[in-house]
C-alpha cells in the first residue's frame, strides 16, 4: 500500500475521537411511492432533513459499500409521527428502518466551482467529473428579499431574439414566463437567451442556471452539448431532475436552482434562472401531496400550489447598491394543452410573474419562428429596462403588428382593398418576415437596431416578402464588415445618435445600390 | 368491536415500542460493561425506569448502541469505524 495512504489512515486514526452522543431517532412504519410515514421524531421541524440507516445489522463490509447516504425531507408533521419524502431510490428504505434527524433545512452546494456543471436537485455532480472541493451550502428554502432590499428593474436582459428585445424586453430581476403548447420553442427561447449571454462583457454576463424538471435525459443532454458547442456553458449550470426522478427531486430542482442563484447574487452578480417548466414541477407536487394524504383541490392540486410558484418566484429580485445590487432574473416556462392559457396552473403562473411570452401552435406551423402572439405576450416591467436604441427603433412596432394582425383577414379579398390597406399589409409582411429567427441563432443588440432600424424605414419595401429573410442576412453581414465602427458605438452607448442614423442611412443606400437584384420587383 | 380492539393492540404495542429500550451487543461476555455504561446514559436521559431488552448482534463488531425513546447512542467499533474509514476516504 501506498506509505501516503498509510499515512493519512493512521493520522484519521489518530485525531479520531469517539462520540457516544445521543441522536433523536425515529422508526420508518409505512414506506411507498417515495414517501415513508416515521414513528417518533416528535421535535422534528418542517422541511428538516432526516438520514435512513441502512447499515442496521449489515456486516461491516457491507456497510463499508453504502457510498451514498440516503436523505429524505420532512414535508408533513403528525399526532404521532411525520411523513416525508424519499430524496433517492425507495427501494433502499425498509419497514423499521432508524431514522435520524439532522436538525438542518435542505442545503444545496453552490459556488465559481459550479460554472460548467450539471448536478442533481441536491447539488450533487452528475456530470462524471468529480465532487466539489469547496462549496457554499445556501439553503434551498429562504424568505425572498423585502421591499427595502430591492430596487426597480431598470438594467436590460438581452435575449437576443429580436421579437422579444424589442416588443416584450426582460430586464435584469424580472419574472417573465413563457407559456405555449408542447413543441412551440419554448426551450429554444430560453437556450438562446443562455447562449446570447455570450455577447455580454464577461464582468456584466449573468451567471445562467438551467433547471430542467421532469424532462427526458436525452433533451437535456442535447441542450448540455449545444451549450458547450456555443461556449455557454462556461457560465451556466445545469439542475437536472429528469422524468426518471423522483417526485421529490422535481418539486424540489427549482427550489435548488433558486438557491445556487442566490449565491450569485448575495455576491452582486446578475443570474439567470429558466425553470423548465414548472407544470410539470406542479405534477410532481401533487403527486406528493396526494400521497402525503394532503386534501386535493382544484385538478386534485393541494391548497398550497400557488403559494409554491408564489414562493419560488418571489425569489427573483434586484438588490439594491446596499446589498449588493446583484440580480436573479426568472424564465419559468409553462406547457399549456390545446392554447389553454386559462387552465389552473397558467393562470396561476401569469398572475405571479411580470409579463409572458405566450408562443401558438398555429404560428409555429405557419413557419413564423420564434411562434410569438404578440397581442397576448406582455412584458410588465421590462420597458423600463430597454436600451433607448431598442425604444427608438421599436416604439411602434407591437402597434404596427397588431394592426398588421386585424387586417390579414381581410388579405383574402386582395383585390378590394385600399392603398393605405394594402401598403400595411405589406408592410406587416415583411415586418413579420424580419423578426423570423432560427434556433440558436441570437443577435446581439447594436444588430438588432440596425435590423428593425432599416425595416421601420422601409428598407425591405422593394424586396419580395419570400427573400426578406435572406436580404436581411446579407444586410447584417455587410454592416458586420463595412461599418463595425456604428454597430459598435450602438453597442457602447445604448443609443442611435444622430450620425449614427445617418451612418445607418447611408449603409441602406449603398446596400441597395450593390444590390439591386434583390431589391428589384415589389 | 374486534376492529376497535385490535386497533387498541395496535396503539399498545406502539407505545411500548417506543418506551422500551434496546440495548445492543456484539457478544455476551461485554454485556455487564454495556449494562453499566449504557446505564448511566439512560440516567442522564431520564430514561433510567424504562425496560430495557438485549439484543445481540455481532455485526456491532464491539460496543454496544442503545435505541428507544427516540434517542439513539450508537457507541459500537462498527459505528467507529466506519467513522474512521469514511473521514479517511471522503476527506
Amino acid at each position: 500500500m501506498d506509505s501516503s495512504i498509510v499515512e493519512k489512515i493512521v493520522k484519521e486514526i489518530e485525531g479520531y475521537t469517539p462520540k457516544n452522543e445521543s441522536e433523536h431517532v425515529g422508526r420508518v412504519t409505512a414506506v411507498g411511492d417515495g414517501v415513508v410515514a416515521i414513528d417518533g421524531l416528535s421535535k422534528a421541524v418542517m422541511s428538516e432533513v432526516v438520514i435512513f440507516e441502512e447499515g442496521k445489522g449489515k456486516k461491516l463490509d457491507k456497510a463499508m459499500e453504502e457510498t451514498t447516504t440516503l436523505y429524505g425531507l420532512i414535508l408533513n408533521l403528525e399526532e404521532d409521527g411525520v411523513r416525508a419524502s424519499i430524496l433517492g431510490d425507495t427501494s433502499r428504505v425498509s419497514e423499521g428502518m432508524t431514522v435520524k434527524s439532522t436538525g438542518k433545512v435542505l442545503m444545496v452546494p453552490s459556488g465559481e466551482e459550479l460554472l460548467g456543471r450539471v448536478v442533481n436537485a441536491l447539488g450533487e455532480p452528475i456530470d462524471g467529473k468529480g465532487p466539489f472541493k469547496n462549496p457554499t451550502q445556501m439553503p434551498v428554502e429562504r424568505q425572498a428579499y423585502g421591499v427595502i432590499d430591492r430596487k426597480s428593474v431598470t438594467v436590460p436582459l438581452q435575449t437576443g431574439v429580436k421579437a422579444i428585445d424589442s416588443m416584450i424586453p426582460i430586464g435584469r430581476g424580472q419574472r417573465e414566463l413563457i407559456i405555449g403548447d408542447r413543441s412551440t420553442g419554448k426551450t429554444t427561447i430560453a437556450i438562446d437567451t443562455i447562449i446570447n449571454q455570450k455577447n455580454e462583457p464577461a464582468d456584466k454576463r449573468p451567471i445562467c442556471i438551467y433547471v430542467a424538471i421532469g424532462q427526458k435525459e436525452s433533451k437535456t443532454a442535447r441542450i448540455m452539448q449545444q451549450l458547450r458547442e456555443e461556449g455557454a456553458l462556461e457560465y451556466t449550470i445545469i439542475v437536472d431532475a429528469p422524468a426518471s426522478a423522483p417526485a421529490a427531486l422535481q418539486y424540489l430542482a427549482p427550489f435548488a436552482g433558486a438557491a445556487i442563484g442566490e449565491y450569485f447574487m448575495d455576491r452582486g452578480r446578475d443570474v439567470l434562472v429558466i425553470y423548465d417548466d414548472l407544470s410539470k414541477q406542479a405534477v410532481a407536487y401533487r403527486q406528493l401531496s396526494l400521497l402525503l394524504r394532503r386534501p386535493p383541490g382544484r385538478e386534485a392540486y393541494p391548497g398550497d400550489i400557488f403559494y409554491l410558484h408564489s414562493r419560488l418566484l418571489e425569489r427573483a429580485a434586484r438588490l439594491s447598491d446596499e446589498k449588493g445590487g446583484g440580480s436573479l432574473t426568472a424564465l419559468p416556462i409553462i406547457e399549456t394543452l390545446e392554447g389553454d392559457i386559462s387552465a389552473y396552473i397558467p393562470t396561476n403562473v401569469i398572475s405571479i410573474t411580470d409579463g409572458q411570452i405566450f408562443l401558438m401552435t398555429d404560428l409555429f406551423n405557419k413557419g413564423i419562428r420564434p411562434a410569438i402572439d404578440v397581442g397576448n405576450s406582455v412584458s410588465r416591467v421590462g420597458s423600463a429596462a430597454q436600451t433607448k436604441a431598442m425604444k427608438s427603433v421599436a416604439g411602434t412596432l407591437k402597434l404596427e403588428l397588431a394592426q398588421f394582425r386585424e387586417l390579414e383577414a381581410f388579405m383574402q379579398f386582395a383585390q378590394d382593398l385600399d392603398k393605405a390597406t394594402a401598403d400595411r399589409i405589406a408592410s406587416g409582411q415583411r415586418m413579420v418576415e424580419v423578426l423570423k429567427q432560427k434556433n440558436g441563432s441570437p443577435l446581439p443588440l447594436e444588430k438588432q437596431v440596425a435590423v428593425l432600424y432599416a425595416a421601420t424605414h422601409a428598407f425591405y419595401a422593394d424586396v419580395p416578402v419570400s427573400k426578406v429573410t435572406e436580404v436581411e442576412a446579407q444586410f447584417v453581414e455587410y454592416l458586420d464588415g463595412q461599418h463595425a465602427t456604428t454597430l459598435a458605438e450602438i453597442k457602447k452607448t445604448g443609443l442611435v445618435s444622430d450620425d449614427g442614423k445617418k451612418e445607418l442611412n447611408r449603409a441602406m443606400e449603398e446596400f441597395k445600390l450593390a444590390h439591386t437584384e434583390l431589391f428589384a420587383m415589389k | 368491536m374486534p376492529r376497535v380492539a385490535k386497533a387498541f393492540e395496535r396503539l399498545a404495542a406502539r407505545e411500548s415500542a417506543r418506551n422500551t429500550v434496546t440495548l445492543t451487543i456484539a457478544d455476551k461476555t461485554h454485556e455487564h460493561t454495556a449494562h453499566k455504561e449504557a446505564g448511566a446514559i439512560l440516567a442522564k436521559l431520564g430514561l433510567a425506569e424504562s425496560p430495557v431488552k438485549t439484543h445481540i448482534d455481532d455485526s456491532l463488531i464491539g460496543g454496544w448502541r442503545i435505541e428507544g425513546s427516540e434517542h439513539l447512542i450508537d457507541a459500537s467499533h462498527k459505528k467507529h469505524l466506519l467513522a474512521i474509514y469514511n473521514l479517511a476516504t471522503h476527506s
